[in-house]
């Protein structure tokens, strides 16, 4: 039986059989579409960066440590092409004024708040989370991804996006204030003694 | 009126003790307040509940299959031909090896049978030096550098006493030389082609 791990399926790829490439696009599609659409809040941009990214990864495919897990290579290339196609990450796009000033998510995020043990409301509360998170300037989207997503340290976040630590620090603890606030989910919502 | 510091940790500190960043006594301050004071314990079960809802967040789903599109321009590509799959430059194990390096070694063996007589022919006549010349030379630098005047004359006079004797060929013997020269180099270079060629067809994998 043919050994279809991922490492196994790069082995082929760079050993002249591009159609194992075909099986470990269909492994992580959905995983790297969900980088993508967390970061660049739209569904059609997404598909169009996912699919760019996988073509990034084949491209790269030399420079891939095949001892090391594929998902999470591929996943921050696609992540990286997101950043840079939101640009520049210095300057979120709204002040701290504007963060009280953002809209409700309305019945979905209410109704998932109200009682959140059920299935349905539970893909109620992941809905509303989610366009939170794509309601976030871009500034904190990439924040909110590299370090709950990625699991990066606020250095190495600094590293990526080229910002100070302070301003990773500062853009990351607005992003999950709002996060809070905008999915409208009371046991969610921290207190604020800043 | 002066504000009084708040008693409770700031957003800040609750992110950083949530995201491990928080070390030392930093730490071990905000615990022992996380302990004792319920309101900022609630602020951190929040904002921990948040984490959770994080990493929970179920994948959305996709709605249209990227492999087509991934895989057209995968095809259109060149396949990957990394070294390992090459064919040695050279790969002595090869019966086509050995019989090409059989066929130039004869062949440069024939030639140089052929060519050994002209070449002891040609030999170059250098013009004797004696240590007379040389202490001349090393007396002509030591007071300076020669006159490009002399240099000149002294170059004429090499050239003309160096001057080898070519051999008188036939025309028959010159052509016949110039053909074995040609097919020569055209063996050789065919040869090498043959022995240094890659192949760029990867083998098909069976078992990895």
């Amino acid at each position: 039986m043919p050994d279809s791990s991922d490492r196994a399926l790069v082995l082929r790829v760079r050993g002249g059989d591009p159609e194992a490439f075909g099986e470990l696009v269909q492994r992580y599609q959905t995983s790297v579409y969900n980088v993508c659409y967390r970061l660049l809040g739209e569904t059609g941009a997404a598909e169009d960066q996912a699919q760019e990214a996988f073509i990034r990864a084949y491209e790269r495919l030399d420079r891939y440590d095949a001892e090391r897990p594929f998902g999470p290579w591929v996943r921050r290339v696609a992540a990286n092409l997101c950043l840079n196609r939101l640009g520049s990450l210095k300057s979120p796009a709204l002040s701290l004024d504007d963060e009280r000033d953002e809209p409700s998510l309305g019945h979905a995020a209410s109704s998932a708040a109200a009682d959140p043990a059920t299935a349905h409301e539970a893909a109620e509360l992941a809905a509303a989370l989610r366009a939170a998170i794509a309601a976030l300037p871009p500034g904190y989207r990439a924040v909110i991804e590299l370090r709950h997503f990625h699991d990066l340290s606020y250095a190495e976040i600094a590293a990526e996006l080229g910002l100070p630590v302070s301003d990773v620090k500062s853009n990351l603890f607005r992003a999950r204030k709002l996060l809070a606030r905008q999915a409208s989910l009371r046991q969610l919502r921290p207190g604020s003694h800043d | 009126m002066t504000e009084l510091p708040s008693p409770h940790l700031t957003d800040d500190t609750l992110n950083e003790y949530l995201d491990d960043a928080l070390q030392g006594a930093a730490r071990s301050a905000a615990a022992a307040h996380l302990a004792s004071c319920a309101e900022c314990a609630g602020r951190l079960e929040a904002l921990r509940a948040l984490f959770a809802g994080l990493e929970a967040l179920p994948e959305a789903p996709l709605e249209r299959s990227l492999t087509p599109g991934v895989m057209a321009y995968v095809r259109g590509s060149p396949p990957f031909v990394p070294a390992a799959r090459l064919r040695p430059v050279v790969d002595p194990s090869r019966p086509a090896f050995r019989l090409i390096f059989a066929l130039q070694t004869g062949l440069a063996l024939a030639l140089l049978a052929f060519a050994w007589p002209f070449v002891m022919s040609l030999a170059l006549p250098l013009p004797p030096v004696v240590a007379g010349d040389l202490a001349g030379l090393a007396a002509g630098w030591a007071s300076g550098w020669p006159s490009p005047a002399g240099l000149w004359v002294g170059l004429q006079t090499w050239a003309a006493t160096a001057q080898p004797t070519l051999p008188r060929l036939t025309a028959l013997q010159a052509l016949a030389a110039g053909l074995l020269l040609v097919l020569a180099a055209v063996c050789w270079l065919a040869g090498n082609a043959l022995l240094l060629r890659r192949s760029l067809t990867p083998r098909p994998e069976k078992n990895l």
